[in-house]
């Protein structure tokens, strides 16, 4: 491909990114930044975590990405009686009275999946976790004696963060292999809450997903773009110094003089951010330069996605683990906020 | 047979005593006392006594008893009364040491008396012991035929002047260099918190911007001349501050505003000359001169925010 294609392919995907964002923007309204953050991960080719409170548009979001995206969608809710099998295959008896065995929930649309949404994912067992890890890992799934691919899927999760009964966290292998872990909150602006109120259009959700218009993107082309992406978006040493100053701080904060009232620094960290959390970051980044028509990384573009592609990979000790959701943010804006670019 | 009755009875304390008395009999303290010399002293002498007295086991000097330093007679004081024990085959021995000093006036040389001393032991029973009584001769220290008046005691002779000269010049050289070595180790070190606080970042960061002028064309030089406006920048914000926050920092430092435009620029220059074009050689539009304007400017919307 010569130069000139590149750059007119690049242009092109860069606009009908911004269209994806703003046909789903306009259906679901008050989550920008989880809305662009998507559209990172869908170029980014990873796999994203949502949480939030009920009720705040988690699915009607993705119902839209999925519309936008076009491809097939499928989605299962998290259950405690939930087995592997049961996303494998589905059996019955069918209408002449024989057991019959159909593909499941993961299978039925074969490659087509394109998207995969997995609804209170906590309340599903590890064993269902360990084989949501292989198909996000891997994109590929062992049923009926032989392996099925699908190179287009995305993986979207769902966690409740209200109820903590009968459910079980979802071990640390898992969430780090989610690019991203978003949370989804009510909007703060009143006039958007009024919006959510009082205007019928958000009442009728089929009917709200419908007005996106279908297949924006094409979920197909998603592969070969985003590897051109990677490609062309060049990072200079400054940067690589920067994203390696981020990492490091995760791991040893305390060097880098972020402090938070009440913990002990050198207590505080288990473990930083693996090295595929770093590479993703970096995916991330990357396409963020590409979305902002740019063909370098500037330190912008990982303070973009830091938070939500890293603060779910930094695991703290045990006595402060209770309070996760507190100090995970001070953290991470004391980490943003001390290391240097350049 | 009653007078013997008597004479028994009349015994019976003595015998009953007797083997308590022979046992006290067999075991008598012994005493040794030594003086340096008896003769030979005047008025405000000295005069040392050793007492040894070896006691049987099971005896221990009554300290309490032991004459307190102070005067003794109208011219007799004691001075100082030490002792110390050694273990021997025989018994204790205590050695008492004690010294007097003589308070006598003479006319002529007079033989003195000093008291014998009591020594007491606790023990089965109370034992006590005397030193013996001693004499000293003691002799005028004017001749007998002057009259008291008549002497005249010169001044007394003025201390000998040292030169003390090279010693407070030698004393503030070494405080000197001990508070040299402490300021270079402080700034060093960084604990000099208040020298940092008095400097302001901009102010800092011209010092050292000055410092690279010397390598002017050089493009390391170049980039750490803009990092060095960075950290200012960071300094004066309180976090690290980037191209985005720049209107959050210029409204918190209505100072800095009127240079919103060159700070603008400064941002797009350092995100060119890090990322974006690295191995670009200096833009043409801003030297290094151009840097240093604008550090320039910055330390006089810093003096006008403080």
């Amino acid at each position: 491909m010569s130069r000139y294609d590149k750059d007119s392919l690049l242009s092109d995907w860069r606009r009908r990114a911004l269209s994806f964002e703003q046909e789903i923007g306009n259906a679901v309204i008050g989550l920008d930044h989880a809305i662009h953050q998507i559209t990172l991960a869908v170029f980014s080719r990873g796999h994203v975590m949502l949480e939030g409170d009920v009720g705040v548009g988690k699915t009607t979001l993705l119902r839209a990405v999925a519309r936008g995206l076009g491809g097939a969608y499928e989605r299962i809710e998290g259950t405690i009686d939930l087995m592997p099998n049961d996303l494998v295959y589905h059996t019955y008896i069918n209408e002449v009275g024989k057991p019959q065995v159909d593909p499941g929930p993961i299978l039925k649309h074969g490659e087509q999946l394109s998207v995969f949404f997995f609804n209170e994912v906590n309340r599903a067992r590890p064993q269902v976790h360990s084989l949501l890890l292989r198909v996000m890992a891997e994109r590929s799934i062992t049923a009926f004696n032989r392996e099925y691919f699908f190179p287009h899927l995305q993986v979207f999760a769902d966690r409740n963060r209200v109820e903590k009964e009968e459910t079980f966290e979802i071990p640390s292998a898992a969430r780090d292999r989610f690019l991203m872990e978003l949370h989804i909150e009510t909007p703060r602006d009143p006039a958007l809450r009024r919006a959510l109120m009082f205007d019928p259009r958000f009442h009728d959700t089929d009917r709200l997903i419908e007005g996106v218009q279908p297949g924006v993107l094409s979920y197909r082309d998603i592969a070969d773009i985003a590897r051109i992406i990677q490609v062309e978006i060049k990072a200079s040493d400054a940067l690589q110094q920067y994203a390696l100053d981020l990492w490091q701080a995760t791991r040893r904060p305390q060097d880098y003089g972020i402090k938070i009232d009440g913990v002990d620094m050198r207590q505080l960290i288990l473990a930083g951010a693996s090295p595929r959390g770093m590479s993703m970051m970096l995916r991330a980044a990357r396409v963020s330069a590409w979305l902002n028509d740019r063909t370098a990384l500037i330190p912008e573009d990982i303070r973009q996605v830091f938070v939500d592609t890293t603060a779910h990979r930094v695991f703290f000790n045990p006595v402060y683990e209770l309070r996760r959701s507190d100090l995970v943010g001070e953290l991470m804006n004391g980490i943003l906020q001390r290391v240097a670019a350049p | 047979m009653r007078p013997l009755f008597k004479l028994i009875f009349g015994l019976s304390p003595v015998l009953l005593w007797a083997p308590i008395l022979a046992c006290a009999a067999g075991s008598t303290p012994h005493v040794e006392s030594t003086v340096l010399r008896n003769f030979g002293y005047v008025i405000g002498d000295l005069v040392g006594y050793d007492v040894l007295v070896t006691v049987p086991d099971g005896y221990a000097l009554e300290t309490e008893h032991l004459p307190v330093p102070g005067p003794l007679n109208e011219w007799l004081d004691i001075r100082t009364v030490n002792w110390t024990k050694a273990d021997t085959q025989g018994g204790t021995q205590y050695r008492l040491r004690l010294t007097y000093q003589i308070f006598k006036g003479v006319r002529q040389p007079e033989k003195l008396t000093i008291p014998a001393l009591p020594i007491r032991f606790r023990g089965q029973t109370q034992m006590e012991v005397q030193t013996q009584p001693w004499n000293i001769a003691i002799a005028p220290i004017i001749p007998s035929d002057i009259s008291d008046e008549n002497i005249k005691i010169p001044e007394s002779v003025g201390p000998e002047p040292l030169p003390i000269g090279p010693h407070p010049l030698r004393f503030t050289s070494y405080l000197a260099g001990a508070l040299a070595v402490l300021a270079i180790l402080a700034l060093r070190y960084g604990w000099l918190p208040f020298f940092a606080k008095t400097t302001p970042p901009f102010a800092r960061a011209l010092r050292e911007l000055r410092k690279l002028n010397r390598k002017r064309g050089d493009v390391e030089a170049y980039r750490a001349a803009v990092r060095l406006l960075h950290r200012a920048l960071d300094d004066t914000a309180g976090f690290r501050l980037f191209a985005g926050e720049l209107e959050l920092f210029l409204a918190a430092h209505p100072a800095f505003a009127e240079l919103r435009d060159e700070l603008n620029h400064f941002f797009a220059l350092s995100r060119r000359v890090f990322y974006t074009a690295p191995d670009a050689p200096i833009p043409a539009d801003s030297p290094l001169e151009r840097l240093e304007t604008l550090c320039r400017r910055c330390i006089a919307a810093e003096r006008r925010s403080t």
